[in-house]
């Protein structure tokens, strides 16, 4: 996993928390904790991570995740505004992570492993997002989808009719939108 | 306010750990940056490789040399010392590498011996692997691998690490290359690519030089074909030509020979042989159009008496069957820009064409001027109310032996040849032949040919005014008079008037027409150097002008050109032309021409061949010549020793001295010059052969025939005589 994913970690630490949670987290977790974003480094100590958080904050591992990701995702559209512009909702924006967003990622960051996903379009309203991979992050993507309808102001409906975590060979994400009235 | 003093031992102990993890990243991430550029540095010199190398490939004049710059850019690239080349032959096996890169040659000299003096087999060794995958193979330390014949050599040397790649045509393996280092180096993969990259850039100069090779092939057995084509017609027409002129002899003077019962099959071997020589004839044509080889002499030709000459040539045909000729041309049609010949041969065939497939109807041939997007055309139009044709059949019709139908060969006779030819010849000559046809109704068919604009006299015409001028007195104005020279290029002025300055003349020049006749009326000169092709108002217009004014007219000219060599010099250094087999109303008109005032006139006929001896002093013994033969140039010039003719009838082609020949040592010898010789040939005469027949007749000189230095010796050799002339 590339060292920025552990730099986006400790910042959404930190800011939630404080320096010493973050240190105690690698006390912890028992990891290095020198993480430079171009570096690559073992998905294990993400999970190290994840699990130290979970038993110092009781909450459960993917609850940790999925907050990661939707406390990440904010400092994402700050650091990178023009992927976020260019949209107004948080459907058309999900159809471009594979061919505009991971497509930069990689330029950036080579050797990055980023998901790939499958869309369903065929319903306006409803947007399936097929995700599989051997991390089993869909807790992240969970979490990013959360953060993304803020982003948009708008209110939002998902679900994992199928998770690899329950047996299933995918996880599916199930996503509907609507405006918030302001 | 904070003191050093709250800074607890804990919080100290925290950034301790926080300052010492930053700068763990930060190395790491120094070092993922200058790993980074390495690779972007070393990616660079990748791709500078390959553009060296693609230059070369492109650019190399020879495959040696694209190869040698690549092994040597591929040694600078690696740092390796060793690097060479194999290429494989047609059998599929690696020849022994003959093209070497070296840093130290001495040291290396026993590795280079013992890699000439093995022979690899597919999977064998380093080349041997490359060849078998058909993909690059390396090899970390050659001493320690159990598939490297020259292991031993290699270690006893200090040669460890190798790399080959192929270089290929597609997938086809043309080639192999090896480079060895002195030290064992891990594979590199990148590299290696990169490599493939190369081979296939390698492979494309290959494939170009086999491509070169193979056209070279082409074009030697096309030049093949075409000489055999031309000897080949030339030893079946001698026969031919005896066989036609025999049994003509047989026909004409049946009562003599008491052949009168076999006149009806005698026609007929006439027929067949006239039929037989024609088609090899077009055989000839079309195998000299699809060589390339076919001579045009584009020029203005004018149409009128074209057309009269071509139809009374075709009217025996029309009445045949019993067609009418017809001709629609506006008075004063002009001319065209056509082959003289070619032009005469095209309508020729399309109207004996329309007789033929016409009966009791009308032939007609119309000629009109047409502009077409600005282009300015001369069509002639032959238009029969004969049997038609399909569009079936006009889909066909200008192929090679394609006749409308099987059956129309038969019924009509014809090679099938004439059409297919007529079409390539206007084509060549920058226009088109086209159809049209109705069944039962009839056809028309149009030849278009470019006009020309300006209406010039015919170039034989040219020549004689030249000639004459020639031999008009000179108005001088002393010993060392004024010659102006018409030239638009400065070179050939400067040249012609260094040596016309030389031999004691003042020269003065002029760029163009215009200026030209200024300075002629000006200046009054001894004579003119005129050169024909000059932009705005070109030799044929200013030699008509200088004729034309009274105060110039006898100023001599002399043409100095490069246009059209080619049938001015068959009417300039022969007296005539004939080709066999003999028209013998030509022949007989050519050297009454010839004929001395008082007494018998005598002709030398200088041939190889028996028969075709006997052919003429049969005809021209009729007529009352005396003939004498010579069956070689040799003999020929032993016959002239003893007694001049008046003319001589030559044989191009013959043993020991051949017309040529003949023709040089006529000019050779003062007595001789003058004979007028008539060339009488079966051979199809190239422009070079015109010229060495032109020798020394002319007064038309060529720029372009000539050495520079001959030119102007003739030039001012002219001059000196027109001089002479005038003063006497």
């Amino acid at each position: 996993m590339k060292g920025v994913v552990f730099n986006l970690l400790e910042a959404v630490i930190q800011r939630e928390y404080d320096d010493d949670t973050w240190e105690a987290l690698l006390e912890q977790a028992n990891v290095g904790g020198a993480y430079t974003s171009l570096g690559s480094y073992p998905d294990e100590e993400m999970m190290k991570l994840v699990a130290a958080a979970s038993s110092l904050l009781k909450t459960p591992p993917d609850d940790i995740v999925r907050w990661f990701g939707r406390n990440a995702l904010p400092l994402l559209a700050q650091k990178h505004p023009h992927f976020f512009d260019a949209h107004k909702s948080t459907r058309t924006f999900l159809l471009t992570l594979n061919d505009v967003i991971h497509m930069e990622v990689r330029k950036l960051y080579p050797g990055a492993d980023v998901p790939v996903f499958n869309y369903d379009t065929s319903s306006p309203e409803v947007l399936l997002m097929e995700y599989r991979s051997h991390r089993k992050l869909c807790a992240l993507a969970e979490g990013f989808i959360e953060a993304t309808a803020a982003h948009y102001g708008e209110e939002l409906a998902l679900e994992q009719p199928e998770c690899m975590k329950r047996g299933d060979d995918k996880c599916v994400l199930r996503i509907s939108v609507k405006k918030l009235k302001v | 306010m904070a003191s050093v003093s709250d800074v607890t031992d804990i919080e100290l102990a925290r950034l301790k750990r926080r300052l010492d993890r930053e700068q763990k990243a930060r190395a790491e991430s120094e070092a993922i940056a200058e790993r980074a550029l390495r690779e972007l540095y070393k990616k660079q010199k990748e791709i500078e490789l390959l553009q060296i190398i693609a230059v070369a490939a492109n650019e190399a004049l020879t495959t040696d040399g694209a190869m040698q710059t690549a092994l040597r850019q591929v040694c600078a690239h690696t740092g390796w010392p060793v690097g060479f080349f194999h290429l494989k032959n047609s059998s599929g096996e690696l020849l022994p590498p003959t093209l070497w890169h070296l840093d130290k040659p001495d040291r290396f000299e026993t590795f280079r011996r013992v890699s000439e003096a093995l022979r690899f087999e597919p999977g064998i060794g380093l080349p041997g692997r490359v060849l078998a995958s058909r993909k690059p193979a390396w090899i970390a330390d050659v001493t320690k691998d159990p598939n490297f014949p020259r292991a031993k050599a290699a270690a006893d040397i200090g040669v460890r690490a190798g790399f080959g790649f192929p270089v290929s045509i597609g997938t086809e393996v043309v080639a192999v290359m090896e480079f060895f280092s002195e030290v064992p180096v891990e594979p590199d993969e990148s590299l290696l690519e990169v490599m493939a990259d190369v081979g296939k850039q390698l492979g494309r100069v290959i494939e170009r030089k086999r491509a070169e090779e193979s056209r070279d092939e082409a074009m030697e057995a096309s030049r093949t074909k075409s000489s055999f084509l031309a000897n080949m017609s030339h030893e079946l027409r001698t026969p031919l030509n005896a066989i036609i002129g025999l049994t003509e002899l047989l026909c004409e003077n049946a009562p003599r020979f008491g052949t009168e019962k076999a006149l009806e099959p005698l026609r007929r071997v006439l027929r067949a042989g006239r039929h037989l020589l024609g088609l090899i004839n077009d055989i000839l044509d079309l195998s000299k159009i699809e060589a390339g080889k076919m001579d045009l002499t584009l020029e203005t030709v004018t149409i009128q008496p074209v057309i009269e000459e071509v139809f009374g040539t075709v009217r025996p045909l029309a009445e045949q069957n019993k067609n009418e000729l017809a001709l629609d041309s506006p008075e004063g049609i002009g001319s065209v820009y056509a082959d003289n010949m070619r032009l005469r041969q095209v309508l020729l065939n399309l109207l004996s064409n329309a007789c033929k497939f016409t009966k009791d109807g009308t032939v007609r041939l119309g000629v009109t001027r047409v502009e077409e997007a600005g282009q300015h055309w001369v069509d002639f139009a032959v238009s029969d109310t004969g049997i038609g044709m399909t569009e079936e059949q006009l889909g066909r019709l200008f192929q090679e032996f394609a006749q409308a139908d099987a059956s129309t060969t038969r019924q009509f006779g014809g090679t099938g040849l004439g059409l297919a030819i007529s079409r390539r010849l206007c084509r060549l000559m920058g226009g088109d032949v086209t159809v049209t046809s109705e069944p039962g109704k009839g056809s028309t068919f149009t030849m278009r040919l470019p006009a020309q604009a300006a209406a010039l006299t015919s170039p034989i015409e040219i020549i004689a005014a030249a000639s004459a001028a020639e031999t008009g007195p000179a108005a001088s104005q002393g010993s060392h008079g004024t010659v102006l020279v018409i030239d638009d290029d400065a070179t050939a002025r400067e040249l012609i008037a260094a040596h016309l300055v030389a031999n004691g003349f003042a020269v003065e020049t002029a760029a163009n027409g215009v200026d030209g006749l200024k300075k002629a009326r000006e200046l009054k000169p001894v004579a003119i150097t005129l050169d024909i092709l000059m932009p705005d108002i070109d030799g044929w217009t200013v030699l008509p002008a200088l004729k034309g004014d009274p105060e110039l007219t006898d100023i001599p000219v002399v043409i100095v050109t490069i246009v059209d060599e080619q049938r001015r010099g068959i009417a300039l250094g022969a007296a005539g032309y004939l080709t066999k087999p003999i028209d013998r109303e030509r022949l007989v008109e050519i050297l009454s021409r010839h004929r001395s005032a008082d007494g018998p006139s005598e002709v030398l006929v200088v041939e190889d061949d028996e028969e075709h001896r006997q052919l003429v002093r049969a005809i021209l013994g009729a007529q009352g010549w005396v003939v004498r033969e010579a069956a070689n140039g040799r003999l020929a010039l032993d016959a002239l020793a003893a007694k001049l003719p008046d003319i001589l009838l030559l044989d191009l082609m013959m043993p020991e001295m051949d017309g040529f020949e003949l023709v040089a040592a006529l000019q050779a010898n003062p007595a001789w010059r003058d004979i007028p010789a008539v060339v009488v040939t079966a051979l199809d005469l190239t422009a070079e052969d015109h010229r060495r027949l032109n020798g020394g007749v002319e007064r038309v000189l060529s720029k372009n025939s000539f050495a520079p230095a001959e030119l102007m010796a003739r030039v001012g050799k002219l001059l000196l005589e027109v001089k002479g002339q005038a003063k006497r």
